[in-house]
């Protein structure tokens, strides 16, 4: 059965095509966003990596400033600019993502 | 560079949305011709600029994603890049080919984003044709390129 809360993290460009994904019963919080993001980086070449440096930290920033979490369908992509599309995408294809899901269930849960 | 449109687009909100209903306008009119009904596909709740404005066009099954950027971020004096992407759409399996254009909003950058989105849904130009019509318009400096 699909899971409610999916989508992928990727690096593309002219010669890469490579990205990780997410597909679970809960929202994917902030912090697993960030653990994809790192997983997505370690699976790229120096020189992949190098191309995208400033975007992988867009990536990170953007993830950390989300507020209340991003709704599907979504689609936020970080362009090296000086190239013709090396780049990071976030897609976010159903649910939700990089909400403080944790926190507030526990806060739910003490006031409850 | 050309003078910038909307400069302050994220800083100002009614800026913002001025822009945002420009690119209605320019989608509407190009569409016009054609009468193509277009609805956008992505959350664009977010006033970030990314997306800007999305179109799915039902008669050609087609996409278009506008990115509108920061003009601080700017690297070039023309400073626009396209390419061809699939879409998820949340309501089917399959995904629908996309044509992504991201700019710093600009007289000139916006007529060949007009181009480029007739190109891709008023004439139907297939992806190789589009490919083409990309790597002529949109050039890029190989010496900032590093790739």
């Amino acid at each position: 059965m699909t899971k409610p809360h999916r989508g992928r993290i990727q690096a593309q460009g002219e010669n890469l095509e490579e990205s990780v994904t997410w597909a679970q019963d809960e929202p994917l919080s902030k912090k697993d966003g960030l653990k994809l993001l790192e997983l997505l980086k370690s699976k790229l070449s120096k020189k992949e990596l190098k191309n995208r440096e400033k975007q992988f930290k867009q990536a990170q920033r953007f993830i950390e400033n989300v507020q209340g979490g991003e709704n599907a369908p979504s689609d936020i992509t970080f362009l090296n600019r000086k190239t013709k599309h090396e780049r990071v995408d976030i897609e976010i294809w159903s649910g939700t993502a990089f909400g403080i899901f944790l926190l507030l269930f526990i806060i739910w849960y003490l006031i409850g | 560079m050309g003078q910038v449109l909307y400069a302050t687009f994220l800083e100002n909100r009614r800026v913002y949305r001025l822009a945002k209903a420009r690119w209605q306008r320019l989608f509407e009119q190009l569409l016009s011709a054609k009468q193509y009904t277009f609805r956008p596909f992505l959350n664009e709740k977010r006033m970030d600029g990314n997306p800007m404005f999305t179109a799915y066009v039902p008669a050609v099954d087609r996409a278009l994603r506008i990115i509108q950027v920061d003009p601080s971020e700017a690297v070039a004096e023309l400073d626009i890049k396209a390419w061809l992407d699939q879409a998820v759409m949340p309501e089917r399996e399959d995904r629908v080919e996309e044509l992504v254009i991201d700019l710093v909003l600009t007289n000139e950058a916006e007529r060949l984003s007009k181009q480029l989105i007739d190109g891709w849904l008023i004439q139907g130009l297939s992806m190789v044709e589009m490919e083409k019509m990309i790597d002529e318009l949109v050039v890029i400096d190989e010496e900032v390129s590093g790739v």
